[in-house]
């Protein structure tokens, strides 16, 4: 029992063909408006697709995402648009909707050839629309299905709705970021949906990887505020308060902790200091001159500094950095190994040197916005590159062509051969 | 590995792991492969300790024992030619070898991936640096926080009247995450063709997919979006309200028409639910005051987890900010497990871990060892697996080889 399959696929992807290490592999992407936020499925999809699947959008036959709901808004509309571009690159659209028999049908015969199906659905969502696990698995027990939600299928929350904001908030993020005098502020770009989405990716390989063996697929189920706190327990959130039982508040600058963890303006902007090791400081000391405050038993202690009176070694630095521009700042320091780096804007992180000499911004021509740069995927592979080679789709444009090759036509050769065919089994040497 | 039909449990089980994380994007991607049943067999020396990263500010005990969980310990000397070469041989069996130095460091030691793949060429390495393996800040230094700096992230985080606050620190968590789908997709791929590669990730690179949509962005506007405070493009309301106790806050967010009507009904105004003004989020944005007065109003008088349970019900976007402490008393964090109290003899306190929020219904994975000592390993794993006798290892230790 093996379906790792070898050579030509189910492949409806137009040129140029993917060469990341999941060709091959075909993935769904259904997601509800009604459920909440798409963003975690798509990014998902996203991934999978850069590594080379073939990733098929089912569209809904309602405008999806909040901005639609919400009514137009030029501001709205952008952002919708972009977020579709960056997420929807490398992926088809097929417009189907569950709801009648004709798009039912359609669903199931795509379902059955599916490797992955990746949705948005709330278990009470997934009732509703007849799309429980048993109903997907009893047509295809080889499905890996898996639910990006905000708080994932079982729980008290299990049904509750949330978006990015709400998620972060109750992860425990929005606590710690903003002026302590001020209201908690949440990190932007839907980040919290990024979270799930990218949980979502990596869990579903964990169970690809289980099939290879078992030939059987499973549920995956992900909850994006569960995923974001995954991270706290071993974060220097956490650390301190299990320490000492005192649990910091939002600082905003800076993080409470050794001295610099902090954002500080110089000439033309911000750079953002952090050096977690003594010599990293002690090397920022000597370009500075090795001043005489720094030889001070008030500011020998960088635990203590950072944790009581950072603000007084803050005004100490503050001229220094005011004189200087980011460029000259960046270099100098770089130049003796220091870890503070500045703070760019998305339009300068795009003109980055270093990403441009690596080939990670790729420039894809859309049909109807024209030529625009895209990050690159998120990790290179020596054998099996992943690429950014197709530019969004517009909504429904593949259904006619993807719907003849997974459901209309007979199963090919090459695919009955490459299901029955023994595949190398994965073990040790 | 079996092949008789039935799953295991654990899903990565057979798979071999020689792990050289160090800090935390490293070990996160160690102990998610270890947790999903993968053998992961953690290399340190305290011939050169890890830089004790957090010596002056927290115990690393605390971040070690929940990273370094489900982990198999040994201790190798790469100072040694001999503890390099049995590196070398070590890595000859294994699957997948991770690594977090900076760029360089394991050429220098003769562990980079040209060296290895001669030996093993069904070998998966993944190298993990903030700027990667290349380009002309190769030798960069640069924490995960200061690649959000880099990437654009903290030039948005910030109240819109333009004072910049410093973000939570998740970046090395999420650089790990995808170490382990980069490695997975490499193992997928060996499944079919039986190639091993080379896998360079840059944090960098990884953490600038969650902000695609921001580049993106800036291109069809031409704008350089600035700190935006909680004001989201396509929502309003979307903020953060005040409620009774102190430094008490629930975050509410309106996604659609349904949710803007059902939040007029549940707090008393459903007429506004119908009113032309409010019907985008355009409109209601430019009614600000208006709204959001009215919405503090009924926040101020109620707990967050009160008005949480009333607006969910109504069908409300709405939850808690919940402090840490706040995240562990959770009532459905402990029904999904997102931490585990976790208690045996190797450990010197009472410790709380990262439950496993990945949810498999066929296989889970496991919490199934505690964090070891350094070393613990070092017999089971050159006995076992390189075939050393027991003496040679002990000798060996006791010559600073296996140290």
């Amino acid at each position: 029992v093996d379906d790792v399959r070898i050579g030509k696929d189910l492949d409806t992807s137009p040129d140029p063909p993917p060469t990341g290490p999941l060709r091959g592999l075909l993935a769904l992407e259904l997601a509800d408006p009604a459920a909440g936020s798409e963003i975690g499925v798509a990014f998902c999809g996203k991934l999978l697709g850069d590594l080379g699947a073939t990733v098929i959008k089912l569209e809904p036959p309602h405008p999806s995402g909040e901005a639609g709901a919400n009514g137009p808004d030029d501001l709205a509309a952008a952002s919708e648009t972009a977020r579709r571009l960056f997420l929807d690159a490398n992926k088809q659209s097929v417009a189907l909707d569950i709801s009648t028999e004709a798009g039912r049908t359609l669903f199931e015969g795509f379902v059955a050839r599916a490797d992955v199906l990746a949705h948005n659905l709330r278990s009470s969502d997934a009732t509703r629309l007849d799309l429980t696990a048993e109903r997907l698995q009893a047509l295809n027990p080889r499905l890996v299905l898996t639910a990006i939600t905000p708080f994932g299928q079982f729980g008290p929350y299990a049904d509750y709705k949330a978006h990015a904001i709400n998620i972060a908030a109750i992860a425990a993020i929005l606590y710690r970021i903003g002026d302590p005098r001020r209201h908690p502020i949440t990190t932007p770009f839907d980040r919290s949906h990024y979270w799930g989405g990218l949980n979502g990716a990596a869990a579903t390989m964990v169970a690809l990887m289980s099939r290879l063996r078992s030939g059987e697929g499973q549920v995956v189920d992900i909850s994006s505020a569960e995923c974001m706190m995954s991270f706290l327990n071993h974060s220097v959130y956490i650390a301190g308060w299990l320490q000492t039982g005192v649990f910091p508040t939002r600082a905003g600058r800076r993080l409470r902790g050794a001295y610099p963890w902090v954002i500080m303006p110089c000439k033309d902007g911000h750079m953002f200091l952090l050096a977690l090791q003594e010599e990293q400081w002690q090397r920022f000391l000597a370009v500075l001159g090795n001043p005489e405050w720094a030889r001070s038993d008030r500011y020998k202690d960088r635990l203590k500094v950072g944790h009581e009176y950072p603000e007084e070694v803050d005004a100490l630095l503050r001229p220094w950095f005011a004189e200087r521009t980011r460029a000259e700042l960046w270099e100098l320091l770089r130049r003796h190994r220091i870890p503070f780096q500045p703070i760019l804007n998305v339009r300068e992180a795009l003109e980055s040197a270093h990403l441009e000499e690596r080939g990670f911004l790729r420039e894809l021509v859309h049909p109807e916005h024209g030529p625009l740069r895209h990050p690159g995927p998120f990790a290179s592979f020596s054998r099996t590159p992943a690429a950014i080679r197709t530019p969004a789709p517009a909504p429904g444009q593949d259904t006619e062509r993807v719907s003849a090759t997974l459901v209309g036509l007979e199963e090919p050769d090459s695919l009955q051969q490459d299901r029955a065919g023994a595949v190398r089994e994965e073990g040790r040497r | 590995m079996t092949m008789n039909g039935q799953a295991p449990a654990l899903p990565l089980e057979g798979i071999r792991v020689m792990d050289f994380g160090q800090v935390v994007a490293g070990p996160v991607l160690g102990h998610v492969l270890a947790d999903m049943g993968a053998e992961v067999i953690h290399v340190s020396s305290a011939a050169r300790p890890t830089p004790d990263l957090f010596r002056a500010d927290y115990p690393a005990w605390i971040r070690a024992q929940g990273l370094l969980r489900n982990r198999l310990s040994v201790t190798i000397n790469l100072r040694a030619e001999r503890g390099r070469e049995l590196a070398r041989q070590l890595a000859a069996h294994c699957d997948v070898l991770t690594e977090n130095f900076a760029p360089g460091v394991m050429a220098r030691l003769g562990l980079d991936y040209a060296s290895l793949s001669a030996l093993n060429p069904g070998l998966v390495m993944i190298s993990m640096s903030a700027p990667g393996q290349t380009g002309p800040l190769r030798d960069m230094v640069a924490y995960g926080p200061a690649v959000n700096a880099l990437d654009g992230l903290y030039s948005q985080v910030g109240y819109e009247d333009g004072e910049l606050a410093a973000p939570v620190s998740d970046d090395d968590h999420p650089s790990g995450i995808m170490g382990v789908l980069a490695v997975l997709s490499a193992l997928y791929w060996r499944a079919q063709s039986g190639e091993g590669q080379y896998i360079d990730l840059a944090f960098w690179e990884g953490l600038s997919q969650f902000l695609g949509h921001s580049y993106l962005e800036s291109q069809l506007t031409g704008c350089i979006p600035g700190p935006r405070g909680n004001a989201h493009p396509s929502m309003y309301p979307h903020d953060v309200y005040p409620c009774l106790g102190e430094d008490a806050w629930l975050s509410l967010a309106v996604g659609s028409e349904d949710e803007w009507k059902a939040l007029c009904t549940a707090l008393g105004r459903p007429h506004w639910g119908d009113d032309p003004r409010f019907a985008s989020a355009a409109g209601r944005r430019a009614a600000s005051a208006e709204i959001d007065a009215w919405i503090s109003d009924w926040t101020k008088t109620r707990y967050a987890y009160d008005a949480m349970a009333e607006l969910q019900a109504a069908g409300v976007a709405a939850t808690p900010v919940l402090s840490i402490p706040g995240v562990f008393a959770d009532p459905h964090d402990l029904e999904r497990r997102t931490s585990v109290n976790v208690s045996t003899p190797s450990l010197d306190r009472h410790q709380v871990f990262n439950g496993i929020p990945w949810h498999l219904s066929r296989t889970p994975g496991g919490l199934r060892l505690p964090p070891p000592r350094p070393g613990e390993h070092n017999r089971r794993v050159f006995v076992g697996i390189l075939g050393l006798t027991d003496e040679e290892v002990s000798a060996l230790e006791s010559d600073g080889v296996l140290a």
